[in-house]
């Protein structure tokens, strides 16, 4: 039921019970009054006339004559006389009636008219008293008293009705009275109902709407200086922070998804990049397996190559320092010196040419061929390759040291290889010193050119020997590239070019330091 | 020496062949050469087919100086079928080629050659050479001739 309603019920139930219990009270008040008035009034009436009746028997007493019936018959008369006009209000009257006859005195009735007054009702009601009587539809009220000198008895009757018209009238005006308390009442909880039920009606309307996620329900206003209108403007208020701040997250949400979006164009331009990445990758797969085939063509040529090389080339050389040499055998005799110094240049070119072709194969075998890298113990191998030296040149005074402990990560054969050529060389340029000396080591911490940052771990090899002018240490590692005559230094130039190669191939670096007659040390990285 | 085993040379360079020769006379190795100029010839005289079919000669060489880059049939294939004959399996065979391939080296020896020599280029060294494996493989060496 609504609140409204609730407050019209509450005004009808307390108004009315207390309105209806006034009048009812006021009601008994008034009749009560009435009769007591009424009682009052009569009985003085009564002995008004009594007294009268009183003083004319006294009289006729004092004058003896009370026996007398004409002095009576004309005081009794008098006394007639004196109240056949009275009249009490409009209904009241006094009635006096003789005894034992029962005869009406007053008022004087007419032949064959009844009297009003039903005399055993008051014989009834004893010597006086007050009584009520219903004459047919009239109810009256009575009083009496005897005067039993003469055997009167005086009435005093009343319309109940007359006595009871204040009653009525009250009744009456009670009844507008209540009806316009009523109005009164029900309008002043009507502005009741208005200003504390209705705007309590639009918070909850509007509390409703905000629960269902209404934001443009109009607020509730109110300029009440009450404790609804501190609710509704602070309803309105909250209301109004709530719906900022929903405004607020609404539009965050609505970045939140704008940034979503954006986030989600990103994530498939993403996958887009590296789809074709992917795509890239394959196709830079397959052209390495394309190139990697077309490589492996190549070396198998270069293979074959290689072959024919170290087979056919050599056989004419074989020939020609063959054939010189059955010159010599045979025919010797025949050639002068000179001669035979030409023909023994020719097998010296030869054989010459057969340790190129020989070295040139070595290398490009060096180059080919698997790589396994692993902990090699570069100091126990320089030894081994010193000790061979000295072993197949036991002539020579040379001051091998071997830095211990010197470990590396390669492939062994490869670098024994590389300490072979340059120890080799070491000793081979320090043909001409007394006393040569030659070190192998490693060093820390060492930059490879000036502007180069330092490697951590730098190999060495170091000699006293012939050195070289480092004007020339770019040519020192080419193919066939030599810096002495070979009358001077035997060999090739085909070893520092293999040291080179296979320094590469473990991605490291090689280089040189020296001068012309003061040594020269070699430094390789891996 | 009576009955000296013979000595078959299987070589198609001419020079290579005097040279060999040459080398022989020098170290005074005397027995029978006989030379065959490719792989096929070599096969057929070995088991007397083709040119060879009428020789009347069963005897085998006392040993084989084979090379490996041979014209028709090459060298490494001569090994393998002479080693799949009977007749010839035991045969001593010197591969004398130019080659020092490792390749070429194993291939032969697991084709069953008793010896590889590469031919140096110094013809001293070559002399030497020859006149170890001859004096080896015909003088020092007991042969089993089942």
């Amino acid at each position: 039921m609504k609140l409204r309603y609730k407050f019209n019920l509450l005004a009808l139930g307390v108004l009315l019970p207390v309105g209806i219990a006034i009048s009812i009270a006021g009601v008994f008040t008034i009749e009560r009054l009435a009769y007591r008035m009424n009682r009052k009034l009569m009985e003085a009436e009564v002995v008004k006339v009594l007294e009268d009746i009183r003083s004319a028997h006294k009289v006729l007493t004092e004058s003896g004559v009370a026996a007398v019936d004409s002095y009576v018959r004309r005081a009794q008369a008098d006394i007639l006389d004196k109240y056949r006009d009275f009249r009490f209000g409009r209904t009241g009257r006094i009635q006096i009636v003789a005894e034992p006859s029962s005869r009406q005195l007053l008022p004087q009735l007419a032949k064959q008219q009844n009297p009003d007054i039903i005399y055993d009702e008051i014989v009834a009601q004893g010597a006086q008293g007050f009584w009520e009587h219903a004459h047919g539809k009239k109810e009256q009220f009575h009083y009496h008293a005897g005067f039993p000198a003469w055997n009167w008895v005086v009435l005093m009757s009343v319309d109940v009705e007359e006595m009871l018209a204040e009653r009525n009238a009250f009744l009456n005006q009670v009844t507008w009275i209540l009806l316009l308390g009523l109005v009164v009442g029900l309008l002043i909880f009507a502005w009741f109902a208005r200003t504390i039920v209705a705007p309590v009606q639009q918070l909850s309307e509007a509390a409703l709407a905000i629960s269902q996620g209404d934001w443009k329900k109009n607020l509730p206003q109110s300029n009440a200086v009450d404790e609804v209108g501190d609710l509704t403007r602070a309803f309105s208020q909250m209301s109004e922070h709530l719906s900022a701040a929903h405004g607020d997250l609404a539009k965050q949400a609505k970045a939140l998804q704008n940034t979503n979006t954006r986030l989600h164009l990103e994530i498939t331009e993403h996958q887009q990049t590296q789809q074709e990445i992917f795509h890239l990758n394959q196709e830079l797969e397959q052209r390495v397996l394309q190139r990697t085939a077309q490589l492996k063509v190549a070396n198998q040529e270069l293979e074959a190559f290689a072959y024919s090389v170290s087979h056919d080339l050599r056989a004419p050389l074989r020939s020609i320092d063959g054939f010189s040499q059955a010159l010599l055998d045979d025919y010797g005799e025949q050639l002068d010196e000179e001669g035979q110094e030409f023909l023994q240049r020719v097998r010296g070119a030869s054989q010459r040419m057969a340790q190129l072709i020989d070295d040139l194969l070595y290398l490009s075998r060096i180059t080919r061929g698997e790589m396994i890298r692993q902990p090699v113990d570069l100091s126990s191998l320089a030894d081994l390759v010193s000790k061979e030296l000295q072993k197949n040149n036991p002539q020579r005074q040379v001051e091998m040291v071997v830095q211990p402990e010197v470990k590396a990560d390669g492939d062994p054969r490869l670098l024994r290889v590389v300490l072979e050529n340059l120890l080799s060389n070491a000793w081979k340029f320090t043909g001409r010193r007394k006393q040569g000396r030659i070190e192998f080591g490693m060093e820390r911490n060492r930059s490879t050119t000036e502007d180069a940052p330092p490697v951590e771990l730098v190999y060495y090899v170091r000699d006293n020997g012939a050195g070289f002018d480092p004007a020339y240490s770019e040519k020192l590692f080419g193919v066939f590239q030599r810096l002495h005559r070979i009358d001077e230094f035997p060999g090739t130039g085909i070893g520092l070019a293999t040291v080179q190669r296979i320094i590469h191939r473990h991605g490291g670096q090689v280089w040189a330091d020296g001068e012309v007659e003061k040594g020269a040390t070699f430094f390789f990285t891996l | 020496m009576i009955n000296k085993k013979s000595i078959l040379l299987v070589e198609d360079n001419s020079d290579d062949e005097v040279l060999t020769l040459r080398a022989l006379r020098i170290n005074r190795i005397t027995n029978r050469v006989v030379v065959v100029r490719d792989g096929a010839e070599a096969l057929d005289y070995l088991f007397g087919r083709g040119s060879y079919a009428d020789c009347s000669e069963s005897e085998l060489p006392g040993v084989v100086l084979l090379d490996l880059k041979l014209p028709k049939i090459g060298g490494l294939e001569v090994l393998e079928r002479l080693r799949l004959d009977q007749r010839t399996r035991l045969l001593p065979v010197v591969v004398l080629t130019t080659s020092r391939e490792e390749q070429d080296v194993q291939e032969a020896y697991i084709r069953g050659a008793n010896s590889y020599i590469r031919k140096p280029v110094d013809f001293n060294c070559f002399l030497n050479a020859v006149g170890q494996v001859g004096n080896y493989w015909l003088n020092l060496n007991e042969q089993s001739y089942k």
